[in-house]
């Protein structure tokens, strides 16, 4: 074959694809550069939108190699890592042992308030099967409201959800939007009088044992209840003990940062093979946008509205600021900080940050176990 | 007036087929969604129990915790 014959049969491959498809792909690179442009320029979870973006753009050019049936690299990742749920598990070694729940241990009753601000996934999960989605992709998409990447990941693909590029876009946009979405939310359901509530922190000394001890039983109670949960639950906690046992320092780290960094690398390229126009490009993309939006909004409310009737029966001294159940919704450490810092504008020696970040950490144990739950409701 | 409109809305539900477009509608969509909303109820009640339980726990190793550290530890040259 000669060189003519071979630019010959290229360009006669792409006169074989319809105008409409040309359409779609040149849709895909906009968003693919959109979500590089948010990564860089807007700092937007950089990590995984940079690797998501550049990968949108690898799987959406005609005839890609990337996603050949074969030898595709992008499919063979896929299939090795995501398809198996392989990468979001490893990538939670890496976050257990990188989250501190020092504040939570001294404090366990603010654990009660990561349980309630999951109320956005359960709202959703019943709007979206009113919307006419089959269940097991509204439960996909309820998972969003976990505004834990991962957990999402690993729950729209063990339910086979047919959106998963959406949701995973959903789920890692909103979780960087967290202190715009959730200021008004806060706002609208509390008085100026209540998020000027000052709460008194006292650092109780947590013991070695109970640091040790905590990732171990919690992996347990976990797993004993919620059996599917028990793998997402259980890496969480395993990079924890890694971190607490005081043993294994150089693991602790490797998983914090090495571990971490290579798996965001593969995730985000990889989950780009869910961002084929084929499968995005559809009407049911925006409404899963809207529902994303949907969860995290009912998230903060019910975090909040819970610390408000506790409030109720509370003694005067005794109140919580109800901003700190906003950061329940688990997106750490971002949420905290939200509430941390409209504490402080209300009232300059307003410090909630402690507390907050206590909450924070429960609404991560509280997110993977709610993803945990819905997957028991199915048998998968 | 209120009575012709119990009355016009119980003609309408008894009609064959506003019922077999209800039967049809609840097939379609109701039956998922009521499924979701017990799922979503039963979900969020076991989400709190299994923090308290979580909770308990951790309340009562800090007890322990506590304890073992307000015992003073007999010297190692004691005798």
């Amino acid at each position: 074959m000669n060189f003519f014959d071979s630019l010959a049969g290229i360009v006669q491959h792409w006169g074989t694809i319809p105008w409409n498809l040309w359409l779609m792909y040149a849709v895909m690179w906009i968003i693919g550069g959109t979500l590089i442009f948010l990564a860089i320029k807007k700092e937007m979870e950089p990590s995984l939108l940079l690797p998501m973006g550049f990968g949108t753009i690898l799987v959406n050019i005609p005839l890609s190699g990337a996603i050949d049936e074969t030898d595709g690299a992008i499919r063979i990742l896929y299939d090795a890592g995501i398809a198996n749920e392989l990468f979001p598990l490893l990538l939670f070694i890496g976050i257990g042992a990188m989250i501190d729940f020092g504040p939570l241990l001294s404090n366990p009753k603010l654990m009660l308030f990561g349980a309630a601000a999951q109320f956005g996934i359960f709202f959703t999960f019943s709007m979206a099967t009113l919307l006419r989605f089959p269940i097991a992709d509204a439960a996909s998409i309820a998972i969003i409201g976990a505004a834990d990447g991962p957990t999402s990941i690993f729950v729209a693909n063990t339910l086979h959800s047919q959106f998963t590029g959406a949701i995973i876009v959903a789920a890692y946009s909103y979780m960087a939007l967290v202190p715009i979405i959730q200021p008004p939310v806060i706002r609208l359901l509390t008085t100026k009088k209540e998020r000027m509530i000052h709460m008194k922190y006292t650092a109780a000394s947590i013991s070695k044992r109970t640091r040790i001890l905590f990732p171990i039983f919690v992996t347990l109670i976990a797993g004993i209840v919620s059996p599917k949960a028990v793998a997402l639950v259980g890496f969480l906690m395993f990079g924890n003990l890694l971190r607490e046992c005081g043993v294994l320092d150089s693991l602790s780290e490797t998983a914090q940062n090495a571990l971490a960094n290579i798996i965001t690398i593969f995730l985000g390229i990889t989950v780009a093979f869910n961002m084929q126009a084929e499968k995005f490009l559809r009407w049911q993309t925006l409404m899963i946008l809207g529902l994303g939006l949907v969860a995290f909004i009912f998230d903060t409310a019910g975090g909040v509205l819970f610390a408000k009737l506790l409030n109720v029966f509370l003694p005067k001294g005794k109140k919580i600021n109800p901003m700190i159940g906003a950061a329940g919704i688990s997106a750490f450490p971002m949420s905290s900080r939200v509430v941390h810092k409209m504490a402080l504008h209300e009232d300059k020696q307003n410090f909630i940050l402690m507390q907050a970040t206590g909450v924070n950490v429960s609404g991560q144990i509280a997110s993977v176990l709610a993803g945990g739950i819905i997957l028991n409701f199915f048998n998968v | 007036m209120l009575q012709r409109l119990i009355l016009g809305v119980g003609l309408l539900l008894s009609a064959e087929t506003t019922q077999a477009a209800l039967r049809e509608a609840y097939a379609r969509s109701g039956s998922d969604f009521i499924n979701a909303l017990l799922m979503s109820a039963v979900g969020l009640i076991g989400i709190f129990v299994v923090i308290g339980v979580i909770a308990l726990m951790v309340t009562v190793l800090n007890k322990i915790g506590r304890k073992k550290d307000k015992k003073p530890k007999p010297p190692k040259d004691a005798a």
